[in-house]
């Protein structure tokens, strides 16, 4: 099945992608931003 | 309705509801107004949620994306990536139909009590020019999510300048904490503005905020034709009676086109067909049984 093959293609990429954010230590950076509060998102900044 | 015939639909709200609180599970931070700064917050979440909200227990995949596009030592963003194309891949829209909080928001606008009137407003899923419009979110992606944050460093466009979800978060926590009512500008009343609009187009429309802004399900569209859960038509079943068109509250046919980008995947069309041709179906992943069905073979044979 065509759509089925794209969709698996898809999901490795996508856990490939998170792998290799994540060795990069990306993680940090989005805590960075979401663990405080975004003056931006709030109208503020 | 037959409701043994549509449990997932029947369900929906419920899901929407159990979404939101997983998405906002931080309850004591709504009270204290402190926002929630534990391990979970480097996991993006599905739905569209601010992350400055007091009850985010997750990144907003929206925000994340633009921190990250708009970091003075860019990186390309694998990570968040990452998330959003695990997230569209494997259910598309059914994200804003079913784990969305902001999509949950303006269901329950929708469902405010109208005078008679009005609910004939209601009625009217589609009107003049109202298809060049829905493109505005693939612009809203395209230019304040993508290129602005990354030719602008240090600039979230979207979230700063567009997103009503953080600007809910940003009155949750005014309420809670005074000292952040002078800082308040021009940007915040502009944003309060953009809210309000949204906020009364809710009650009057069936989600004018996916239909036209929201960046989000601009990026879960790309994906409605090939993600995991999809929606299939059994050609022998249907009749073309367009029973599934008159209820589809985002003005799409699913009889020619299940897999629409637009298709937010609400179930009401599986729902409304009397011949049971419109079906959930999972090619690549199995939906808990006796939610969803399995596709039907070429012929359209069960």
């Amino acid at each position: 099945m065509k759509h089925s093959r794209v969709t698996l293609l898809l999901l490795l990429v996508s856990v490939l992608c998170l792998a290799v954010g994540a060795a990069q230590g990306q993680a940090a950076q989005v805590i960075a931003k979401s663990a405080r509060i975004c003056l931006e998102c709030i109208g503020i900044g | 309705m037959d409701k043994k015939k549509t449990p997932l639909t029947r369900k929906r709200p419920l899901i929407q509801a159990l979404s939101a609180l997983l998405h906002n599970g931080h309850l004591t931070g709504f009270v204290t107004g402190n926002i929630y700064t534990g391990p979970a917050k480097q996991v993006c979440v599905p739905g569209l949620n601010c992350y400055s909200c007091p009850g985010a227990l997750g990144a907003c995949p929206v925000g994340s994306l633009q921190n990250a596009l708009s970091a003075y030592r860019f990186r390309f963003p694998y990570y968040v990536l990452g998330f959003l194309l695990l997230f569209g891949t494997l259910l598309g829209r059914v994200i804003c139909g079913f784990l969305c909080p902001f999509g949950f928001l303006q269901d329950l606008l929708y469902r405010v009590p109208l005078p008679e009137k009005w609910r004939r407003v209601r009625k009217l899923h589609t009107f003049p020019g109202d298809r060049p419009l829905r493109l505005v979110k693939y612009g809203v992606l395209a230019l304040l999510v993508l290129l602005l944050p990354f030719t602008v460093k240090g600039t979230p466009f979207f979230c700063k300048y567009l997103c009503p979800s953080g600007t809910l978060s940003g009155l949750l926590l005014i309420a809670r904490d005074q000292r952040l009512a002078p800082l308040l500008g021009g940007i915040f009343t502009w944003k309060a503005l953009v809210l309000t609009v949204i906020v009364l187009g809710s009650i009057l429309w069936f989600r004018p905020f996916c239909k036209y802004l929201c960046p989000l399900g601009a990026f879960y569209a790309l994906f409605n034709k090939v993600a995991a859960v999809r929606l299939g038509i059994d050609a022998q079943r249907c009749t073309k009676c367009g029973r599934c068109a008159k209820v589809c509250g985002m003005a799409i046919n699913p009889a020619a086109q299940p897999n629409a980008a637009e298709c937010i995947r609400c179930g009401q069309c599986v729902a409304a067909c009397p011949h049971e041709a419109i079906e959930w179906v999972h090619p690549a992943l199995s939906l808990p049984r006796g939610l969803g069905k399995q596709p039907p073979d070429k012929k359209g044979k069960k």
